[in-house]
């Protein structure tokens, strides 16, 4: 293995996780990390802290293009962001003092259920007008936006406002809790209860990403988790294909995009059902 | 012209004076992302050219895929101490720096937007996310 072959290694494999990430509106945590330590060997201490720089690039990366294709709603990201980043803190104070075993199952189970639930609105290519909720209509927590995919223009208004809000509490705290990536909570709280689009839903969680990650990665810095040799190539690969997966997402339907979120879910369901199960 | 000749560019490239909150964060992003790719990607080259981390050289023992990994920059203090003479680590962990720094610029931007613009509910709502995050920063550099 020369310096060269490890490094554009690195960057391919990052590549494909920040495509698949900024499309999916996840990190690319699931595949960064399992490579680096059941490839690599790498110690999970770096692993994370390589992977929490992969958070922060696929989110910015794509991010840019999503703002400006007005895909990204910054009203519910905003919104949002108040449950997931008190939910983070909250689940890191309880670190040490709660068991995680049954949380594992219990988030388990839940995704699987939440698949099952995708799975059931699978042909749903835009959500049917909805209601707004009091909070909703306040917080005009609603877009519109340009979809390449069906050539039309659609606007939305979003519900639930504040069961979403809750909820994203929740993933907050599993997140901070348990180390587990929350693009996955974010998406389906979007999609399934305030009723967005499916695109809407996989870029504004992929916006709000990056602003959690961020406020995490400096202590991964102090404690010297961040290796310059991995999280360097794995920032510039998840750059690139975050960059082309935000031009390739806009033209693909909501409806290929929330099948393609099934196996994910799947895969994260029995990881965590599996962890739970094990101890 | 119908909605349906108007692509996703319609939105960009609108009169300065006017610009929207999306066009400027996205913007900052754009800019964030470019900066600190390049940073990063100087440092990467640097690596590769001078096979060196800057504090000991780079070694792949024969049939292992890890080489050492030694030790970044703990902090922004210690990785622009290592900018004379330039050394590859700290100039790879300066850039992931700058990129980590990109959302959070963002965060910033989206408050004066919603300043200039009276928006009050989320001036609160952004106010309160800030101070979540400051305090999750400090919870996590307090830890371990």
């Amino acid at each position: 293995m020369t310096a060269f072959l490890f490094v554009s290694m690195l960057v391919a494999v990052s590549a494909v996780a920040g495509l698949i990430g900024s499309i999916m509106g996840l990190g690319g945590g699931i595949i960064v990390i399992p490579f680096l330590t059941l490839v690599l060997g790498v110690p999970i201490r770096l692993a994370l802290g390589a992977s929490i720089v992969s958070v922060i690039a696929t989110s910015s990366g794509a991010a840019s293009s999503y703002v400006a294709d007005r895909l990204t709603n910054l009203r519910v990201g905003m919104f949002l962001e108040l449950g997931t980043t008190t939910g983070a803190v909250t689940g890191a104070l309880l670190a040490g003092l709660v068991p995680t075993r049954g949380l594992y199952i219990l988030f388990g189970l839940l995704l699987a259920y939440s698949a099952y639930s995708l799975f059931q609105r699978r042909q749903q290519e835009l959500p049917a007008p909805v209601e707004p909720d009091r909070f909703s209509r306040r917080l005009q927590l609603r877009g519109e936006y340009y979809d390449q995919a069906l050539g039309q223009r659609v606007s939305y208004h979003a519900t639930c406002a504040l069961p979403a809000l809750a909820t994203m509490y929740g993933a907050g705290i599993a997140s901070g809790l348990l180390g587990i990536g929350s693009g996955v909570f974010k998406v389906l709280a979007m999609d399934g209860l305030m009723r967005l689009p499916m695109k809407v839903s996989t870029a504004t969680s992929n916006f709000m990403i990056g602003v959690t990650a961020a406020a995490s990665a400096g202590g991964y810095f102090a404690r010297g988790d961040v290796n310059p040799l991995l999280a360097g190539p794995v920032a510039l690969g998840v750059l690139l294909g975050a960059r082309v997966g935000a031009r390739l997402m806009t033209r693909l339907r909501n409806t290929f995009l929330r099948k393609a979120f099934i196996p994910i879910l799947l895969y994260i369901s029995a990881e965590m059902l599996l962890r739970g199960i094990r101890g | 012209m119908s909605a349906h000749t108007h692509g996703a560019a319609e939105y960009r490239h609108r009169p300065a004076a006017r610009r929207d909150i999306e066009d400027i964060i996205s913007a900052i992003l754009r800019w964030g992302v470019f900066i600190s790719a390049a940073v990063v990607t100087a440092g990467v080259v640097l690596l590769l050219a001078t096979g060196s981390t800057g504090s000991a050289p780079l070694v792949f023992a024969p049939g292992r895929l890890l080489p050492d990994l030694g030790r970044g920059p703990t902090g922004p203090a210690e990785a622009l101490r290592g900018l004379v003479p330039p050394q590859p680590y700290s100039i790879i962990a300066l850039g992931l720096m700058l990129l980590i720094l990109t959302p959070i610029t963002r965060v910033a931007a989206s408050l004066a937007v919603f300043l200039r613009d009276r928006d009050r509910a989320y001036v609160l709502i952004t106010c309160l996310v800030l101070v979540v995050l400051a305090v999750s920063f400090f919870l996590g550099a307090g830890a371990h």
